[in-house]
């Protein structure tokens, strides 16, 4: 036997596993990925909707801030109004005491 | 060289994009996937190596001319990949079923017994006398043709064959099979 001979026979080619081919062809399909501009439009979209929100936020608080300052105004108005009356009350009596006399 | 003929005066150029790139990996699978089979002795990893090489193949596909050019640009790739990963397996030895040396009880010569004799004791030499016999009794390559795949001058390559055929021919007889050179 010669083992050149041999060596030609054991060594032949051979086909790979059936869908071989196919898999190979598959793997150059690139897969579909979300293009950047999607990626940065949707960051964009979150951005304008949270500073909204924060506006919308703080527009409230100033709006809660000044009712609550009116408020206090009214009350202290309300009080001052009361110290007013009192005060006028008890100076009238003494005032009509001099006219009568 | 295998490719006959009518194979070789396909103009790859002559077929455009997907389908070029379909036929080419059809037409040159076999030539791929034995040179890692016989080089590896596994054949899922033998199908792992040969669809990186396809997938390298259809990277470069626009740089590659003729049907010649993409055959020798195969077995080149291949060649050195293979090599390179039967290093890497050096370092880090793996282990796996089809990697362990069967138990030979007396080979039956001139049959299938013989061929995966044959097969396992080229699995054994080393990496580049392994490409080197893979070439030229796989592909039929001339030793000029070895030597320009391998990057080796064509003495080294003769003289690489030469010990590969000795240490096969003396495995061989240490199992009771004579043969001849």
């Amino acid at each position: 036997m010669n083992l050149e001979t041999e060596l030609k026979a054991a060594l032949r080619r051979q086909n790979p596993g059936p869908g071989f081919a196919n898999r190979v062809v598959a793997a150059t399909v690139p897969r579909r990925r979300t293009p950047i501009a999607v990626w940065a439009a949707t960051m964009a979209a979150m951005l304008v909707a949270g500073i909204a929100i924060n506006n919308e936020y703080q527009h409230r608080r100033a709006e809660r801030a000044s009712e609550q300052v009116m408020l206090a105004l009214r009350i202290t108005s309300e009080k001052l109004n009361v110290v007013r009356a009192k005060v006028l009350k008890l100076e009238t009596p003494e005032e009509d005491l001099e006219k009568g006399n | 060289m295998m490719e006959g003929l009518a194979e070789a005066h396909i103009s790859v150029g002559a077929v455009a994009g997907p389908d070029r790139f379909a036929q080419l990996v059809g037409r040159h699978q076999a030539m791929v996937f034995s040179m890692a089979l016989a080089h590896l002795r596994n054949r899922a990893i033998a199908e792992d190596v040969a669809q990186e090489v396809f997938l390298e193949l259809y990277r470069r596909l626009g740089t590659l001319e003729s049907d010649a050019h993409v055959t020798n640009w195969l077995r080149r790739v291949t060649a050195h990949r293979l090599i390179d990963q039967a290093r890497e397996w050096k370092r880090k030895p793996q282990t796996s079923l089809e990697l362990v040396a069967e138990p030979v009880a007396g080979v039956r010569t001139g049959d299938l017994l013989l061929n995966e004799t044959l097969q396992q004791l080229v699995g054994t030499l080393p990496e580049h006398a392994r490409m080197i016999v893979i070439l030229r009794f796989q592909e039929d390559l001339e030793l000029a043709e070895i030597a320009e795949i391998l990057d080796l001058p064509i003495g080294t390559v003769k003289s690489r064959l030469q010990r590969a055929l000795v240490l096969l021919k003396d495995k061989l007889a240490r199992r009771g099979v004579e043969m001849s050179l």
